[in-house]
């Protein structure tokens, strides 16, 4: 009797359990469905890996809304777009259905300020300026003429005085109203690794011997110099590889960092406001490619300093945001989401100091916008076109806003420059041809 | 009489309070390498528009001026918008540079927070006996493109 209520007892349990299971209907977990608006959409993974991309037009149904409370969880039926795990995408690049299968355009505006243009170009009039939180209207995604996915035409339901009721805005500044609050909440954080940082003061002493060996925060050997590039070459060939001593997040490597703060570089570069958003170093996160070729740039400006910068000035490149290993908007951006892109400032005159370029537009002369306040004296414009030159000669794509200066212009770049390095025959050939000569980080304080 | 008087009165409110101009200068601390070892280092510049590539970590005086005055932070949602907020910060000796004093408690980053990424104005005031001696008004400008 004993034995058969120890054997029966769980059998009788698992009955009442799955009894209710087969006599009542499990309710439908929800889903939504939505549908890509950009031209080549990625799916990631959970680590935030590309799985595949979706063409604009593309329908999948979102069933769940990640914690970074940035992606959804879509199912999608393409074929290259199978894997194992779970997949996301960006909701920026995804427009919610409408029970109809139309799609639902209603947004608003998520700053102030927003310039409602003419035509879907930067360069076209802005009529007048909408609201943050001003609700609009989206009725043509793809406006003919444009880069797919920049600009959307909308409509205003209360245009204010001097406004049309139709135009064209920069789709980076639009929300939609809809927040997907209805989905299970899904997938974590990546959790943030300590900065990768890096020691080369034996080296910069000759301790180090004919392998110039790097060693790490631990005080570790790690290898060569360049293990740092060849790790970097190894990934670009094969993205699965695990780099060693790389930090690496949504398929994106940090950049080594040479001092405690985060403040010195690379190649004797500058990291300006390392620590924000904190830890340090978290905004120093980049592409492999973008990792390559701009290293490449950071260590041939310091080998031909002599011959590029004039005497007496430090010509020190200094660089600040790249990507966050978590948060795709840090810091408002919306352009520094993959690890392509990189501000730097430009290029000043004598000795450096941590000293940015007032922001007031001394490009334009001063008087169009404000007073003038910054002089612009130290803004060494002749070794900053030099910089620039190289920028793109290695494949990246320059927004810099001083019309003497070979570059595109954009709004917010009057102080620095934005400079993209996405997979092109110059970057690529930028970092095949790049092997370092010199320690990455030839003094270190660790 | 009575109209004079109002007249002057009306003159003397539009009268926009100076420029602090050099009075108050934005500084930075930060790290470089000097004779192949990284030192800690200040700058002192002119107090500019803020950004992610203009930022500052605070503001000094010189020790020349009254130590009586304070530092008010107003943060605006635009230039010509109404203020968000208002703070008032003491002047104190700088240890990184015993020529100048600062306002010990203001943190940029973070008084600048809630607007920074969204674009906005700030404006800062030197005040003596609760009153306006000078003041300037700066942009918070966002770094992309619209």
């Amino acid at each position: 009797m004993k034995t058969f209520l120890f054997l029966s007892g769980p059998l009788v349990l698992a009955v009442l359990v799955v009894a209710p299971a087969r006599s009542q209907e499990i309710p439908a977990a929800p889903s939504r469905e939505v549908r890509a608006i950009g031209r080549s959409v990625n799916i990631l993974d959970e680590e935030g890996d590309v799985v595949c991309s979706v063409r604009r037009g593309t329908s999948m149904k979102a069933v769940g809304r990640h914690v970074n409370e940035e992606d959804l969880q879509v199912q999608v039926s393409a074929r290259n777009c199978k894997t194992s795990g779970p997949t996301f995408i960006d909701r920026t690049y995804v427009r919610p259905l409408n029970a109809d299968g139309s799609v639902n355009g209603n947004a608003v505006v998520d700053t102030e300020g927003l310039n409602f243009r003419s035509r879907p170009s930067a360069n076209s009039r802005a009529h007048c300026t909408l609201h943050e939180n001003q609700k609009v209207q989206v009725i043509d995604e793809n406006p003919p003429g444009v880069r797919q996915g920049a600009w959307v035409k909308i409509r205003l339901s209360e245009p204010a005085s001097g406004c049309p009721d139709e135009g064209f805005v920069n789709t980076s500044y639009l929300t939609s109203t809809d927040t997907y609050q209805d989905l299970p909440l899904t997938g974590s954080q990546i959790p943030l690794p300590p900065p990768r940082l890096e020691s080369g003061l034996g080296c910069a002493t000759g301790e180090c011997g004919k392998e110039n060996k790097n060693i790490d925060q631990l005080g570790e050997v790690v290898g060569p110099q360049n293990l740092f590039v060849d790790e970097l070459q190894k990934l670009i060939k094969k993205p699965s590889h695990r780099p060693r001593n790389l930090n690496k997040a949504r398929g994106m490597v940090q950049l080594p960092l040479c001092s405690k703060k985060g403040f010195i570089g690379p190649f004797n570069s500058f990291h300006y406001d390392p620590a924000s958003p904190g830890p340090v170093g978290a905004d120093a996160y980049a592409n492999p490619l973008t990792a390559c070729a701009f290293s490449s740039v950071l260590h041939d400006w310091d080998k031909q300093k002599a011959q590029l910068c004039p005497a007496g000035s430090d010509c020190q490149i200094a660089w600040g945001d790249i990507s966050h290993p978590n948060k795709k908007r840090f810091n408002g951006h919306k352009s520094h989401t993959r690890g392509q892109c990189i501000d730097i400032r430009p290029i000043m005159k004598g000795g450096f100091s941590n000293e940015p370029l007032c922001h007031r537009d001394v490009y334009r002369g001063g008087g169009k916008r404000r007073r003038l306040v910054c002089s612009g004296a130290k803004y060494d414009r002749a070794t900053t076109q030099k910089f620039v030159a190289m920028l793109k000669e290695r494949g990246g794509e320059v927004i810099f806003n001083d019309p003497s200066i070979k570059a595109s212009r954009a709004g917010g770049h009057d102080n620095h420059i934005h400079v993209c390095f996405n997979n092109n025959a110059n970057s690529r050939k930028a970092c095949d041809n790049f092997k370092p000569t010199t320690p990455l980080c030839p003094v270190s304080n660790l | 009489m009575m109209i004079s008087l109002l007249f002057a009165l009306s003159f003397a409110h539009a009268d926009p309070l100076p420029s602090c101009g050099s009075r108050l200068m934005a500084f930075n601390v930060y790290e470089q390498v000097v004779n192949n070892r990284i030192v800690e280092k200040h700058s002192v510049f002119e107090v500019g528009d803020w950004s992610d590539s203009s930022a500052f970590d605070g503001v000094v005086m010189k020790n020349s001026e009254d130590a009586a005055l304070v530092l008010e932070v107003e943060t605006r949602r635009s230039a010509s918008g109404k203020p968000l907020s208002s703070k008032q910060y003491e002047f104190s000796p700088w240890e990184s540079d015993p020529a100048y004093r600062t306002a010990r408690h203001f943190d940029p980053r973070e008084a600048f927070r809630a607007i920074s990424h969204k674009g906005g104005a700030f404006v800062f005031r030197l005040l003596k006996n609760k009153t306006s001696q000078c003041e300037d008004l700066y942009v918070i400008a966002r770094e992309e493109e619209d």
